[in-house]
């Protein structure tokens, strides 16, 4: 501890703190820091291990030794009133981050109380903090939505000086990122002069990232974006497959690679694999143990679906450096410092550039080292989304995270938590969540709704008097009944599980969580790959799987949903300028020059597209006609695309298409010829009446009703249980489809329904990107070739499976012609 | 009535069950001509009812299209009983005013036909009906041999078939290249035919038929014979 004779002034108090732990403050650091003493907010962007904790915590530290210059006045035993709050968005982080903000307390010998608040506190803790909360509280949006439900705490936020929001570019463009808008501009009514900073990796739209966390009504002039030090030395480099096949291989994961990257782990101290998937994981993981298995107990795997403990287990390993490698996936994306990983491998593609640079900056996580990433491809042409995904990163043009406008669902949850938390006046009300960036432009009708929706649940017109959720007293919205308040508790919070199921041993330690979907396909005995273990289902009993350790091959591996990420917008239009390159013989770096080959062939049985032109393949197969279209424009365009040229195509043309898609480009299957040139005099690729044509193409009614399970979950239509907790009402349980049908059916103009069309459009569809690529491919050159066979870019598309689109069949008439397929495969067999 | 043994759909399919002649409906229900009797399961009215009481906004709708599609079959097969194979109320919280005004409705609009609830679990804490109210409650009954139970219980060697409800049976029909969702369906497996579930606002539970099962699918009101391609037993389920 730091004591001087006589007191000092705050910056040399701080000085010395520096010295003693060695480094120098970086100038974007001071900024910060003079930046909060003048009482102005802001957003610090950098690579991780950047010092950007310490530019953000310095500040409040700063401003207190301001103003109390005296250390004799200082008592540890009275320590001050909360003056700072720091939001993680990882509970498993508060820890860590605890650990790091209380270093300098300590050497300053502030007599600070720093604590965490979080949803594995004790309720002890939890009890004495509603009482009086410490100094700083490091907490979760979730527990900080809590603690707006406790009236008595409000008091003790009136001397909030300070709000840090660690890894903004992870809850911004998310429905969490929304629920700590709303908790911030109660925060500001509460203490109107409080200042807000956020922690964020460089993102495209720091303009954006800044404005929602800082509100819609943030004074100009009193608010800063602040660089930190942009000098993060990075090496990235990729294992280039020894023979690349005429054929980019897909379908396989890359692990014909696994000696290679056996060979760089042995030569660096701790690495972690990162892969696209749970599955991937998984796979690699055994894999490099057959190849090495002197390396048991040095190697682990890592990802979200394990169980706490397993994670925890890992985690203090990397942290230790007794870990040579963990396999894991965006699981370890966020925070923590493993200050003892030297090297980060990549398999598969990124799919953006931020999330490269970012996953390249877990190794060397200290200012001054130099973050070095292998990458490992899957597939040949991955190479070319390196090459593209470097160019990116050196033009600086990194991906946006679209922020959301104005969630019902999560404004509805915000509404019942005020209620509970002292009540709200409508019109008070009504000005504070509009002075959010996500609900400024908020009409009265929709106010109105959600007023309508968690008072007398629906719209107005109707009368349940059996239903008060949220009640009217005195000019006040409040909520009276315990039970409601309990319920609204124990639910608050944006993040949907899926219908998962524990996996157990028989003794009884939990593995993890497997979907449902996968359990219920599984036999007992049937082996599967879990937790880096190969296990044997045995029995699934109150919603748990038990299994036993196994021996031999595995029979499967656990899918998850979600998680596959499409080709980012940015990375897209590198790819594009990648083509245009190979196209004009330019081939530019090893990654490039390793695929001469492939490119010379596709040259030269077809051709390489330029940036201005769109290239389409017609080849004849024995089960009809095939077309190939590549944009370039990732996955989810692609999938909206190919169903849209479809839906148009059949529009004048009786056909039946089944399609395919990757990051690349699309597959139109027809067993008749598909006239792509009529159809392309037709506006087959119009923007005209596009939301209209989409709706109509896809199945969007499925997509919404499957987008409706995390809105009913927010909105509170559905009570979340925990993994594990026996589900006591029963009675009170209803799927998410189920809901969506019946306000289908009897409430139509429910809000909660066009919110969810309009997230189909927007996050599943891309509509907006689909626009754009559309309006690209007006202004393209459309170049058509028929090449001889199959090409190097048509190949991968023809390994995906083909999954067909309902045309203009009504359900019965789908059900009835699949059956017939049915059939008819049974009859052949 | 068409029969053909290609994939047809009808609103009322007539079979052949355990000796037994029965049809089955559209509307989810089962018709019994010699008995001049309609069958329904799993109604669960006033579900929505204790979703509100519960504080979870649903909208009113359900219990009432559920006794319209009830009132629907019983106009088209001219019945003198129907029978509720069990759950015909959520919970006890169910019976609020306007689920209690709507029962009576339907009660009056069907003074001639003779009702019968088969209790189910959901049934079990009911407690009293209103005496008011023109339906008999029982565990079990049998008409022409064929034995009504809530609970898909193993079938006594003395029945032929048992029908029953209680699992909200459905099917996804999956082939290659399309998947639909989860479609409600009449099961016959082990002598037991379950009855999809009539309740509007009713969860359904995915089953796959074994090789000596049958099923018929319920697709926008029409049946249609399910085509069982499983050549493995399975294991799970009832």
């Amino acid at each position: 501890m730091l004591k001087s004779p006589q007191p000092s002034t705050p910056n040399q108090s701080l000085e010395r703190y520096f010295d003693t732990i060695g480094f120098r403050p970086f100038r974007f650091q001071r900024s910060v820091w003079r930046a909060y003493r003048a009482g102005q907010s802001g957003l610090v962007h950098s690579a991780t291990g950047t010092g950007k904790t310490l530019a953000a915590w310095m500040g409040p530290l700063l401003s207190f030794l301001e103003k109390n210059r005296d250390p004799t006045q200082w008592n540890p035993k009275r320590p001050p009133p909360l003056r700072v709050l720091w939001i993680t968005p990882l509970r498993a982080l508060a820890g860590d981050t605890e650990q790091s903000l209380r270093a300098p307390l300590d050497a300053l010998g502030l007599p600070w109380r720093l604590e965490s608040r979080t949803g594995d506190s004790k309720a002890s803790v939890k009890a004495r903090q509603r009482k009086r909360l410490p100094t700083a509280l490091i907490t979760t949006p979730e527990s900080l939505s809590l603690m707006l439900t406790h009236e008595k705490m409000l008091d003790q936020f009136t001397g909030l000086e300070g709000i840090i929001v660690d890894e903004w570019h992870e809850l911004l463009g998310t429905k969490r990122g929304v629920q700590i808008e709303l908790a911030l501009a109660r925060l500001r009514r509460l203490s109107p002069n409080l200042r807000t900073w956020g922690l964020s990796a460089t993102l495209g739209n720091l303009q954006q990232a800044q404005e929602s966390l800082l509100g819609a009504q943030a004074p100009p002039g009193r608010s800063r974006i602040i660089e930190g030090s942009k000098e993060k030395r990075m090496k990235i480099e990729s294992v280039i497959p020894s023979k690349i096949d005429r054929f980019p291989w897909s379908g396989h994961i890359g692990t014909k690679m696994v000696p290679q990257v056996a060979g760089l782990l042995e030569q660096s101290a701790s690495t972690l694999v990162f892969a696209n998937t749970r599955s991937q994981t998984e796979i690699w993981y055994q894999h490099l143990l057959k190849h090495r298995p002197d390396w048991a107990g040095e190697i682990a795997v890592h990802h979200g679906s394990l169980d706490a403990s397993v994670r925890r287990w890992v985690e203090d390993g990397l942290r230790a450096g007794t870990l040579r490698a963990v396999v894991c996936t965006s699981s370890l994306d966020l925070g923590v410092d493993f200050t003892a990983v030297d090297l980060v491998v990549q398999v598969g593609s990124p799919k953006g550039a931020a999330r490269l640079l970012q996953r390249a900056g877990r190794s060397g996580h200290q200012p001054g080292v130099a973050s070095r990433l292998v990458f490992v491809p899957t597939n040949a042409i991955e190479l070319v989304e390196l090459a593209a995904a470097q160019d990116a990163i050196r033009q600086r043009k990194l991906e946006a995270r679209e922020p959301i406008k104005k969630p019902l669902d999560v404004l509805a949850q915000h509404l019942v938590t005020i209620a509970i938390g002292g009540g709200f006046e409508s019109a008070d009300m009504l000005a504070e969540v509009r002075s959010t960036e996500a609900y400024q432009s908020l009409t009265d009708a929709e106010w109105n709704w959600v007023i309508d929706f968690v008072c007398r649940g629906g719209s107005s017109l109707q009368a349940y008097p059996e239903f008060r959720r949220v009640e009217m007293i005195d000019g006040r919205y409040a909520v009276t009944q315990r039970r409601v308040t309990r319920q609204h508790r124990m639910n608050i919070g944006t993040i949907v599980s899926d219908a998962s199921m524990q996996v157990k041993y028989m003794k009884g330690a939990t593995l993890g969580t497997a979907e449902e979907n996968f359990i219920s396909r599984l036999s007992p005995g049937e082996k599967f790959l879990f937790a880096g273990r190969l296990v044997e289902m045995v029995r699934v009993k109150d919603n748990a799987a038990y299994v036993r350790r196994a021996t031999g091959q595995p029979d499967t591996v656990p899918r998850w949903m979600g998680g596959r990420m499409p080709l980012s917008s940015e990375l897209s239009d590198a790819l594009r300028g990648k083509m245009e390159e190979a196209a004009v013989g330019q081939l530019v770096g090893r990654e490039m020059k390793a695929l001469s080959g492939l490119m010379q062939i596709q040259q030269r049985w077809s051709k390489l597209p330029k940036r201005d032109e769109l290239l389409i393949e017609r080849i004849k197969v024995r089960g009809g006609y095939q077309l190939f279209v590549f944009p370039f424009e990732g996955r989810l365009v692609h999938e909206g695309l190919s169903a849209l040229m479809a839906y148009r195509m059949s529009q004048y043309q009786k056909a039946t298409f089944s399609m395919a898609c990757n990051d690349y480009g699309l597959v139109l299957q027809s067993p008749s010829i598909i006239e792509i040139d009529a159809a392309i005099e037709n506006g087959v690729f119009a923007t005209d009446e596009l939301t209209g044509d989409i709706l109509s193409s896809m199945n969007a009614t499925e997509m919404a009703k499957r987008q409706f399970r995390q809105i009913a979950r927010v909105a509170g239509l559905i009570q979340q249980g925990f993994p594990g907790q026996q589900k006591k009402s029963s009675h009170l349980q209803a799927s998410s489809n189920l809901l969506f049908d019946v306000f289908n059916q009897y409430d139509p103009g429910n809000l909660l329904l066009d919110q969810s069309r309009r997230e189909v459009l927007q996050h599943q569809l891309e509509a907006s990107r689909m626009f754009d690529a559309l309006e690209r491919i007006g202004r393209s050159r459309i170049v058509i070739t028929d090449p001889p066979k199959v090409t190097p870019l048509a190949f991968p598309l023809l390994v995906d499976k083909l999954r067909a689109r309902v045309s203009s069949e009504t359900l019965a008439d789908r059900i009835a012609r699949m059956q017939r397929d049915l059939e008819k495969a049974a009859g052949e067999t | 009535m068409k029969d053909d043994r290609a994939i047809s759909m009808t609103e009322r399919l007539p079979i052949e069950l355990g000796g037994a002649s029965l049809e089955l409906l559209g509307g989810r229900g089962v018709w019994v001509p010699a008995a001049k009797t309609l069958l329904v399961a799993d109604a669960h009215l006033g579900k929505e009812a204790t979703f509100r009481r519960h504080q979870i906004p649903i909208p009113a709708g359900a219990t009432t299209a559920t006794l319209g599609a009830v009132t629907k079959m019983l106009q088209e097969t001219d019945a003198t009983r129907f029978i509720i194979l069990g759950d015909m109320f959520h919970a006890r919280s169910s019976l609020s005013p306007d689920v209690c005004a709507s029962l009576e409705a339907f009660f009056k609009r069907h003074p001639r036909v003779e009702m019968l609830l088969v209790r189910g679990n959901h049934d079990a804490h009911l407690g009293q009906l209103p005496s008011a109210w023109p339906i008999e409650i029982v565990s079990q009954f049998t008409i022409d041999d064929i034995l009504l139970m809530h609970h898909p219980v193993k079938v006594p060697p003395q029945f032929d078939l048992m029908l029953c409800g209680h699992l909200h049976p459905a099917i996804r029909v999956e082939t290659v290249i399309d998947r639909t969702g989860k479609l409600p369906c009449f099961w016959f497996s082990k002598k037991r035919l379950m009855l999809p579930a009539i309740g509007d606002f009713t969860g359904t539970h995915r089953i796959h038929p074994g090789p000596g099962d049958k099923a018929w699918l319920v697709v926008d009101g029409q049946i249609m014979e399910h085509v069982n391609t499983r050549k493995r037993r399975f294991t799970r389920g009832v």
